[in-house]
């Protein structure tokens, strides 16, 4: 296929992937943590000010590559947003992280690239977390931008990709803080398939990278993270809450709470997930190809135009992240994607090396409508996890997902109760969210922990309870609601306002 | 004349009532299916959720002689084509909360209709919708009616629909909790020939689950 033809492709396989990504974003009810990530880039949007909170939340690059956009959309006005303009920034790095793999057609081919781009684009959860507000997309467009430009540094030796390194290091660090666990990663296995390349020093310590250029990269990458955490050099403080915020980080990862899974938990999501009655979920297609992938290389057999040294840098740099992905206790299922995407890159050269190993080329006509059948059944899944089961636990990537029934509530508050009317939240922390993005069109929505910590004589037009918090109240009609499985919330409803709901009812 | 007329039916009635409250009544024995988690969560409470009972579900009272009439019968429904399993499931029998024993209907309002084959005396109507997490189905109403397609002589045995969101009249019963003890509905003799189930959802998701529905009467 000419090189025309193979941009071609790529570019629609790329709008291919946007029309998935892009369609009813507003579909999924709003995951609490992406309500908690909207909320601080509207404070950003209307005020200007961001603090980096070295507890919580992860890095500063969502909120100021998201704020541009708001502001665009609808000024300083954080009630005129919605879930699509939010969403619409991981769609953008999700069809991002595809375009980029044309930076890397002269070390894995054409066919690997075209390959792991389709993959990409219709691996159910790059694209479910493609469409979620939270940093996970970002980190992934930049920890790739970072190992092609690292790759073109170790091959070229110039400044240019010297630098084009640092600025994507430095937007990782800027994006979260499991950069470290990716900058490991991706040292070791340099070195590591340096060494196995014939290096005697390493790819590091060779001669190819000027000691000029790595200090260059470095400040690079220093000026860029320092950008971000300094608030864009208003807040010095950020920077040194940057490296401080590694020690909760540390501690996050490695005790036991709600998110603490077995090491074979990301597996269990990848491989084969089915839950109650629900579908059977599995990228299998891709972890069969890459696991294919992986024994060509290690059989140290050519693959179609391939460099070998990146096939084994890349081999060994998945591998160890998913051997520490898999060893922290810590998990959620979006931290699939950092490996994720290692192992798409493996099961294109996979796929490759399959076909280009049969002989026959009737064999290999019937290879590859069998991968093409496999990816028609993943497009399938990923349509059943976006469109379908979106919001439902049957879903492997529907974690503490906010239910559609919360929606319901929300119409009724905004059905029951004018703008200007006092909503109150009586909840507890876990509970609240993603109430304050719901109700962000409410100019006198107050939160409180217990209802008596509400000033007396306040008689909210609404009042939302968490269920162990004090009720029922005087006065107010209740209804019950699910925010996510297991969790349900009450609305209280003022008694006049309910009423006076019940007879538009009538007479409508 | 018409006095010894009114006279006769006024006895004939009383004779009636007297027969029916003679009638020997018995305690309702329901066979439970094994429980999936225990009760109403303790920290659950609600003016609109009937509150956590403590003890024994309270005997419901039937005449004797009452079967189960829907065992077996065949059940249709406002979602033909389920998303999960089949309508049958609904009355065969099978209560355990487990996956495989329920069937799933589509998002929002939906129904499921029991044609239990002849007209009967309905007293009691046992119900589970779903009970392997605590759930609280939404507007659930409860018709009977010997016309098959529920526009004359309906008569509702139970509906906690309290904002009339399913258009069939706002409801006095409150919401409840699905255990493995299922909703069990006082149908008070009502006669008809078909049952018809209403839910909208709830408040896991959009979607309507059936494990079992028991009718009995004769």
């Amino acid at each position: 296929m000419k090189p025309t033809a193979c941009w071609l492709l790529l570019v629609v396989v790329a709008v291919a992937a946007f029309g998935l990504r892009v369609i009813q974003l507003d579909r999924r009810p709003m995951h609490h943590d992406e309500a908690n990530q909207a909320v601080r880039t509207g404070l950003l949007q209307e005020t200007g000010v961001y603090h980096y909170d070295p507890q919580d939340h992860h890095g500063p690059t969502l909120y100021y590559l998201t704020a541009p956009l708001l502001h665009l959309s609808c000024g300083r006005d954080f009630s005129g947003t919605t879930e699509t303009l939010f969403r619409l920034v991981p769609v953008l790095f999700g069809v991002g992280l595809i375009l980029l793999l044309a930076w890397i057609v002269d070390g894995l081919g054409w066919p690997a690239v075209l390959v792991s781009a389709g993959l990409t684009a219709i691996s159910p959860a790059m694209v479910y977390y493609s469409r979620y507000f939270v940093h996970e997309m970002l980190f992934v467009f930049f920890t790739s931008g970072c190992l092609i430009a690292l790759w073109r540094w170790t091959r070229t030796g110039t400044l240019r990709w010297a630098v084009a390194t640092g600025v994507m290091a430095g937007l990782m660090f800027a994006t979260k803080e499991t950069c470290v666990i990716t900058f490991f990663s991706m040292v070791v296995a340099l070195e590591v398939a340096g060494v196995w390349s014939g290096s005697r020093r390493g790819v590091l310590m060779s001669s190819r990278l000027r000691p000029a250029h790595v200090v260059l990269g470095g400040v690079a990458a220093l000026v860029v993270a320092g950008m971000f955490y300094s608030s864009f050099f208003t807040h010095s403080q950020g920077l040194a809450d940057s490296v401080q915020a590694y020690r909760s980080y540390f501690i996050k990862g490695v005790s036991s709470g709600n998110h603490t899974h077995p090491w074979s938990y990301y597996w269990h999501l990848l491989g084969w997930f089915r839950e109650g009655q629900g579908p059977v979920f599995s990228e299998g297609l891709i972890l069969a190809l890459a696991a294919i992938g992986a024994g060509f290389i290690l059989m140290r057999r050519p693959i179609g135009s391939a460099d070998p040294a990146l096939l084994r840098f890349l081999l060994v740099y998945t591998v160890l992240m998913i051997v520490i992905y898999s060893a922290i206790a810590h998990k959620s299922p979006w931290l699939i994607l950092s490996f994720l995407h290692g192992l798409i890159l493996l099961a294109g050269i996979g796929a490759v090396a399959l076909v280009g190993s049969l002989r026959r080329r009737s064999w290999k006509v019937a290879a590859s409508l069998l991968l093409l059948a496999g990816a028609i059944q993943l497009t399938v899944q990923s349509w059943r996890c976006n469109f379908q089961y979106e919001s439902d636990p049957r879903n492997p990537y529907a974690y503490v997902q906010t239910s559609r029934d919360f929606l319901k509530l929300v119409k009724r508050v905004q059905d029951v109760a004018g703008l200007n009317e006092i909503i109150a939240v009586v909840s507890n922390d876990h509970d609240a969210w993603p109430l304050p993005w719901y109700l962000r069109k409410f100019r006198q929505a107050g939160y409180w922990q217990n209802a008596s910590d509400m000033p007396a004589g306040l008689k909210p037009a609404v009042i939302v309870t968490s269920m162990d918090r004090d009720q029922p109240l005087d006065g107010y009609q209740a209804e019950i609601y699910g925010l996510r499985p297991g969790t349900l919330l009450n609305l209280h409803i003022r008694n006049d306002l309910w009423a006076a709901f019940l007879s538009r009812q009538e007479n409508q | 004349m018409n006095k010894l007329t009114a006279m006769l039916m006024t006895l004939t009635c009383a004779a009636m009532v007297g027969q029916a409250a003679d009638e020997p009544m018995i305690k309702l024995k329901l066979d439970l299916p094994k429980p999936l988690f225990t009760g109403t969560p303790p920290t659950l409470k609600s003016s609109n959720l009937e509150p956590k009972r403590t003890g024994p579900r309270p005997d419901m009272m039937v005449p004797e002689g009452v079967v189960n009439l829907a065992k077996g019968k065949p059940v249709t429904g406002s979602d033909a084509n389920p998303v999960i399993g089949d309508l049958s499931m609904v009355t065969d029998g099978d209560k355990d909360g487990a996956d495989g024993s329920n069937v799933e209907l589509g998002p929002g309002k939906q129904y499921i209709q029991i044609d239990l084959g002849k007209t009967g005396a309905l007293y009691a109507i046992a119900v589970w919708h779903y009970h392997s997490q605590a759930r609280v189905y939404r507007d659930i109403v409860v018709q009977v009616s010997d016309d098959a397609d529920f526009i004359k002589d309906v008569t509702t045995v139970f509906n906690n629909d309290h904002d009339n969101s399913s258009g069939l009249g706002v409801g006095k019963d409150k919401e409840y909790i699905e255990t493995n003890e299922g909703k069990l509905i006082d149908a008070k003799g009502v006669k008809g020939r078909y049952v018809r189930l209403h839910s909208n959802g709830n408040t896991s998701g959009d979607v309507n689950h059936y494990i079992e529905v028991e009718v009995y009467g004769k």
